[in-house]
């Protein structure tokens, strides 16, 4: 897998369409200010969980799986099964939610483990082309959100417009919460570790931090217009945003919502893609002698998706449930690793 | 092993063995070796007592320059105690029968010369024989280009013959650091090839990569670029290549300073440039010519073009059959109403109606120009006008699937692609909706985004970003500040092509050490 080309740009983009991607499938919203102050903690959590990962990026040369292989021995190879795990997981999950959300809200004719397939199918080729081919699509993906969020604007202006802000009440900011909600974005930041961390050196480390800002940005950009535009529906809405750009663009007369439909699509194909892509890298790591990782990290996410839907087993409830994970894996990890480098330096 | 027997050179083996002493023994060799050929030429004459022999292919030299050039003053020579060695020697060194002369030692050499319309000399006594490039095969004239139109520009394009071509490049850069090399390609047919850079712009690794590729190749024969193109591309299995083809000098001109490679064929007027962008589909040379406002104008249309040209029909198929409420309720009443009466699923409609235009095109450009004219009117009218007559074919779906077509004449670099992408898409539309056409349309930019040729990304300079490209790829500034901005290609964000290029060079070494 090459990692060479990694822009700062691209490492922005991307951690950003994450941090839209896991806001609009993983988190509940149900109440504005609540949310806005729990993301808002999360991301903290999340900027100071990146800094032995920055440092470590400063020399640039390899990924954190490979750099786990190389000085953790046995015990690396064992954590890239985990960052595997972890990757794929999340996948999985991504690539079942949005296939319940297409075969249930948009294309009712369609059998979701038909589009868990379809899409899968595609991701899987993504995920064969490698890291920086969906880092490259980073570009395209960022105008797709600028259309987004322009037709979610012309959809919704009058809602937001008679929205009385007034009703929002900001709660104290609370670590703990902060840690629940960091967990989803906590995987998108695990997920970039394994990209940001190879060859970049300090253009990306610098990107990783403006995409971190941006995914604050979109996230709470995201929570409010959701809350603006759906109100009280929110609460009953298991896919918040999608719902409401779809409530938004058919209930106006811009009547687009394919359009936006097709877009978020590639977005979270884009997303998928990349877990899948990092999550081969990772395994390839652990067992060397692996060949066409991509293709492994795609049809292993599609098996866990078909399985997570058929047998009710959510593979990734460990990692949503418990801060534990994302922590180790995103700053303990990388720390050590560290702590390896330097004491072999001195 | 066995030692090869040199002394009686025929067709299979003649390569390396040296030229006779005597002139009689040549003249049974050369024929020995083309299986005397009823197109080979032998004109014995005597100078001052000394046997020599003229040797041409029949029309592949002029035959006045032939006469007027080499025999007349052959025949005006005059030595005192001529011996073929000294008569040889005057030829070599007195004489200037054409600006194109080298000596052959070899059969080979000769052999491959004689085939490049050379006129061959040679002297009883010495081993060794005069070329005289004065080739006079018919050609056809410059021309303008066929397949690249454009309304101000030059209108001189390449034609078949790659010396005239190159001709064609160095008029219109007059500069010393423009290089071609030429050489023969393939072992069976020997087809000339010049290698064309600017040695300050180009990465000297990428240059030497694209020669060492030729070298090896081992095609029986090379008669068009696209016998050589997959051996110049990555070799990954993409839709979209990272090389691009040109007709046209002043196009080869402009890539060439921007530090590409240009490969010319002889016996093909299409040249191909490495390595290509996809944003340079959309762009043409026109829009230097006009005003800025304008060009930037026209290339948006291009992008808007190969959307519709790709999607247009596969959306409506899905936005029809899975989305009716999208369009507006007056149009889809009309839509609904033209749709009654066709017999067929709108999926198949587009398909036939689609699978129907790509046979009256292949139609078209295979038959003679008198004849395609009426395929055009027979296809276009009267089968159009009956299917939608007949109620086989509804009128909008002939209007969207025309829209596409025309669109996709827009950008003719890309006719391929887009008739290959045009038709998934209406199947995956018909089938799964906007969800189908979005899942194609994230593969295909998943198929541009890890094409790449040389370490350059064909996506570049969008992606992998470069602000500095942006002046003429999303917009294009005027000359005034677009001048100022000149760089050459391997200066795109992202491309390190001296390593690519390197790394690939090394590759093909270790396979063809294997």
């Amino acid at each position: 897998m090459k990692l060479g080309y990694i822009g700062r740009g691209q490492t922005a983009v991307m951690l950003t369409l994450f941090g839209v991607i896991f806001c609009v499938l993983n988190t509940s919203l149900s109440d504005m200010g609540t949310s806005l102050a729990d993301i808002s903690v999360s991301v903290m959590l999340l900027a100071v969980m990146l800094i032995p990962l920055a440092i470590l990026s400063m020399s640039g040369e390899k990924s954190v799986p490979e750099l786990c292989t190389q000085h953790l021995g046995f015990i690396g190879r064992v954590v890239n099964i985990l960052f595997f795990i972890y990757f794929i997981t999340a996948a999985a999950n991504i690539l079942k939610r949005f296939s319940e959300f297409v075969s249930e809200r948009y294309l009712p004719e369609a059998n979701a483990a038909v589009c868990i397939i379809m899409l899968g199918a595609v991701c899987i080729y993504i995920a064969h082309t490698g890291v920086e081919t969906v880092c490259r699509m980073s570009t395209v993906l960022l105008f797709m959100l600028c259309a987004l969020s322009v037709i979610f604007l012309l959809g919704a202006w009058k809602d937001i417009l008679a929205f009385d802000c007034n009703s929002v009440t900001f709660p104290k900011l609370s670590l703990q919460r902060g840690l629940g909600g960091l967990l989803p974005i906590g995987a998108t930041g695990c997920t970039c570790l394994c990209v940001m961390c190879g060859g970049m050196g300090r253009r990306t480390r610098g990107g990783a931090y403006v995409g971190i800002a941006a995914m604050l940005a979109a996230a709470a950009l995201i929570t409010a217009a959701v809350y603006m535009t759906l109100g009280g529906y929110i609460s009953v809405s298991e896919y918040p945003l999608a719902d409401s750009v779809i409530y938004a663009a058919r209930e106006r007369t811009f009547r687009n919502d394919g359009l936006f439909f097709s877009l978020w699509t590639v977005m979270c194909a884009a997303v998928i893609s990349l877990l899948c892509a990092c999550g081969g890298h990772s395994i390839k790591q652990a067992i060397p002698i692996i060949k066409g990782e991509g293709l492994i990290g795609g049809i292993t996410a599609v098996i866990c998706a078909l399985t997570e839907m058929y047998f009710g087993i959510t593979f990734c409830k460990m990692i949503y449930e418990n801060p534990l994970p994302p922590i180790i894996l995103t700053a303990a990890v990388p720390l050590i690793l560290l702590m390896f480098k330097k004491g072999k330096s001195r | 092993m066995k030692k090869k027997d040199t002394r009686n050179p025929n067709e299979y083996n003649f390569e390396n063995v040296p030229v006779e002493i005597g002139l009689d023994e040549n003249i049974r060799n050369i024929k020995n070796i083309l299986g005397n050929t009823s197109d080979l030429l032998i004109s014995p004459i005597t100078i001052c007592g000394t046997k020599a022999a003229v040797i041409c292919f029949e029309g592949m030299v002029s035959g006045l320059s032939t006469a007027h050039m080499v025999i007349n003053p052959l025949m005006n020579i005059n030595i005192e105690d001529c011996t073929g060695k000294k008569l040889f020697s005057h030829i070599r060194d007195n004489m200037i029968l054409s600006v194109d002369t080298a000596v052959s030692e070899e059969y080979g050499d000769i052999i491959r010369r004689l085939m490049s319309g050379f006129a061959v000399i040679f002297v009883d006594g010495e081993a060794k024989a005069i070329c005289c490039g004065i080739q006079g095969y018919d050609k056809r004239g410059v021309d303008e280009p066929s397949s690249e139109g454009n309304i101000r520009g030059s209108h001189e394009g390449f034609v078949e013959t790659v010396r005239t071509n190159m001709s064609l490049v160095r008029r219109r850069m007059k500069t010393p650091l423009l290089r071609f090399e030429l050489f023969p390609v393939s072992p069976r047919s020997n087809t000339d090839v010049i290698v064309c850079y600017m040695s300050d712009r180009v990465p000297p690794a990428l240059v030497k990569s694209i020669k060492k590729k030729l070298k090896d190749l081992k095609l029986e024969t090379i008669l068009g670029s696209g016998y050589i193109e997959p051996f110049l591309d990555s070799g990954k299995p993409s839709v979209f290549s990272g090389l691009s083809i040109t007709e046209r000098p002043d196009v080869m001109c402009a890539k060439l300073l921007e530090g590409r490679v240009g490969v010319m064929i002889e016996g093909t007027p299409f040249a191909i440039v490495i390595p290509a962008l996809f944003t340079e589909h959309f762009q043409t040379l026109d829009d230097y010519n006009f005003r800025p406002f304008y060009a930037v104008f026209l290339r948006y249309i291009r992008y808007i073009a190969f959307f519709l040209a790709v999607f247009f029909p596969g959306i409506y198929v899905a936005a029809a059959l899975f989305h009716p409420e999208m369009f507006n309720s007056r149009l889809l009443l009309n839509l609904a109403a033209a749709q009654e009466a066709a017999p067929l699923n709108l999926m198949w409609e587009a398909l036939i109606t689609l699978i129907f235009y790509e046979i009256i095109r292949e139609a078209g450009v295979r038959l003679p120009q008198s004849v395609g004219g009426a395929v055009s009117i027979v296809g276009g009218l009267i089968i159009g006008d009956a299917a939608v007559s007949a109620g086989i074919i509804s009128n909008p779906m002939l209007l969207v699937c025309a829209i596409s077509v025309t669109a996709s004449f827009v950008i003719p670099s890309l006719d391929q692609q887009v008739t290959l992408f045009r038709l998934a898409a209406v199947v995956i539309g018909g089938f799964s909706g906007l969800f189908g056409i979005a899942l194609l349309s994230a593969l295909m930019l998943a198929n541009i985004c890890a094409a790449e040729n040389y370490g350059l990304p064909v996506m570049a300079p969008i992606s992998p970003f470069s602000p500095k490209a942006m002046g003429d790829v999303a917009v294009r500034l005027g000359f005034k500040r677009l001048g100022k901005r000149g760089f050459t290609i391997e200066q795109l964000n992202g491309a390190d092509m001296e390593t690519a290029a390197e790394n690939e060079l090394k590759n093909n070494i270790e396979v063809s050490d294997k």
